[in-house]
């Protein structure tokens, strides 16, 4: 069971999603979309195949959000928790992580720096969100059209007359 | 007479409820109203109370909720059509302006097309594109729709109940980043009718038309004004199609000036359609030709910057001192 906003994916479909792709006459795919390599794999023969003129795929990665919708959002009104904890369990991180210590004895240590890599590059992405300039309000004009056009002309020259300050914060 | 304080959001709610206990046939349907009670919890609490047969969670398919609510309305059901954000409503204006528009017309009056689609509008709320557009002059300008934007709780509750009533099918625009804000509701008896505009606030000066989020822009405006010594007369539209000439037009006829607040781009605007009618029914009133203060002729800008899109209280203010100083 997936979630579109608040609503799953019963109410959304009365069929698999898949199944859709039959309608216009091209394959549809279900794949675990938990499953990294199930995902690349279904993937790469579906490029293969559109790259050889074979037309597309309809490809259905079946997952579900762990997370909330937005900030606003409080799944709990709408789902089980004990559905969330199942889910959990299927976290794709996780599983491509035991895959590799089972089979390929990859050792700890490596996850541990990749975690610390990636929890770095989120904390930085923040940081650097954060620190973004408020963009110039006279860009709202920018590339509204793709050549001149008076209604852009006559906007930016009011706001510059209102004095609109650009950038910063 | 009794009245309440609340919000807009629960004033919607309470209206929404009064008219499902009075009428069996109002129906609801949209995305996440049922359980979630809607995205602005406008429906909250609803389906608990009427059943999931009248209170339906629908699909991600706008096209889907209008149409289905015009087959309802066919058979006389009344249905409430939330869509969720303004940005969302393109998917069903083929059902809304090909069909809601046309049945009655089409049909001889045999079918009516008593339906609401309820429309969070205008920007204000720090969102994503798609959650801060202004449609109304889209349904404004389609033949057989009417087009109405409550302003404040009271009026809200009211307008939702006699939208429902109505016989006509009503695009029910709802200033979203008023939700949160309290105000007197009148239990016992509606403000006004449905299609009347209504004076806020008395002035001699100059005449500021206004609906939805921008009415409380120009109030703000004319607590300004009045300090400086000029007195603005703030008139809230409400019904945005048909149009309440009439009031605007006595206040035009006193005060000579006339500036439109509205958070839609200024072209083919709700605010055209104002200074047009009243420049033909006023000229010989007029000291200064009419303007409109609008948002820019661009796609709703990012969140950081959409204070310079809005019409804000300076550039209201800026409209009045070009009014008040035009010399012909």
């Amino acid at each position: 069971m997936s979630w579109a906003s608040a609503r799953g994916r019963s109410i959304q479909s009365k069929i698999p999603l898949y199944h859709r792709a039959h309608g216009f006459g091209f394959p549809g795919v279900r794949v675990d979309g938990n499953d990294v390599l199930a995902v690349y794999e279904v993937s790469k023969r579906a490029l293969e195949n559109a790259r050889v003129g074979g037309g597309p795929t309809l490809i259905e990665a079946y997952t579900y959000r762990l997370g909330a919708h937005t900030t606003s959002d409080d799944p709990t009104r709408y789902r089980i928790d004990a559905e969330v904890e199942v889910w959990k369990h299927r976290d794709p991180i996780e599983r491509v992580k035991s895959l590799l210590v089972r089979e390929y004895k990859i050792k700890s240590k490596v996850f541990e720096e990749v975690a610390s890599e990636a929890d770095e590059k989120a904390q930085k992405l923040r940081e650097d969100v954060l620190a973004m300039d408020r963009p110039d309000p006279l860009s709202m004009f920018d590339h509204a059209y793709a050549s001149e056009h008076p209604l852009i002309e006559e906007g930016r020259r009011e706001m510059m007359e209102l004095g609109v300050s650009g950038g910063g914060h | 007479m009794a009245t309440q304080t609340m919000t807009m959001a629960k004033a919607l709610n309470e209206g929404l409820r009064r008219a499902m206990e009075k009428n069996k046939k109002v129906l609801i349907m949209g995305e996440d109203v049922g359980k979630l009670g809607g995205v602005f919890r406008i429906t909250d609490g609803l389906q608990k109370d009427f059943g999931e047969d009248r209170v339906i969670d629908a699909p991600l398919a706008e096209s889907a909720i209008v149409g289905t609510a015009v087959g309802l309305a066919i058979r006389g059901y009344r249905t409430v059509c939330e869509i969720q954000f303004d940005g969302f409503v393109y998917p069903a204006f083929d059902q809304i302006v090909s069909q809601v528009a046309k049945l009655h017309k089409r049909s001889d009056g045999v079918y009516t097309m008593g339906l609401v689609i309820r429309l969070p509008f205008q920007g204000g709320i720090g969102a994503i594109e798609h959650h801060s557009e202004s449609p109304e002059a889209y349904f404004a300008q389609t033949a057989g729709l009417r087009v109405v934007a409550c302003s404040n709780p009271n009026d809200a509750f009211w307008m939702i109940q006699q939208s429902i009533e109505h016989d006509d099918p009503i695009i029910f625009c709802e200033p979203k980043s008023r939700y949160w804000e309290k105000g007197e509701v009148e239990l016992d008896a509606p403000p006004a009718s449905l299609f009347d505009a209504q004076v806020r606030r008395e002035g001699s000066d100059v005449t500021l038309i206004a609906y939805g989020a921008s009415v409380k822009t120009a109030l703000r405006a004319a607590d300004t004004a009045a300090v400086e010594g000029v007195s603005l007369e703030v008139i809230d539209a409400r019904s945005l199609a048909p149009l309440d000439l009439d009031t605007m037009a006595t206040s035009l006829e006193k005060t000579g000036r006339l500036v439109v607040v509205q958070e839609a781009p200024h072209t083919a605007s709700i605010g055209s359609e104002i200074v047009a009618e009243l420049s033909e029914r006023c000229f010989y009133s007029l000291a200064a030709p009419g303007l409109r203060v609008s948002g820019y002729h661009v796609p709703y800008p990012p969140s950081r910057i959409e204070e310079d899109y809005r019409p804000n209280v300076d550039r209201v203010l800026d409209a009045v001192d070009r009014v008040m100083g035009f010399e012909s």
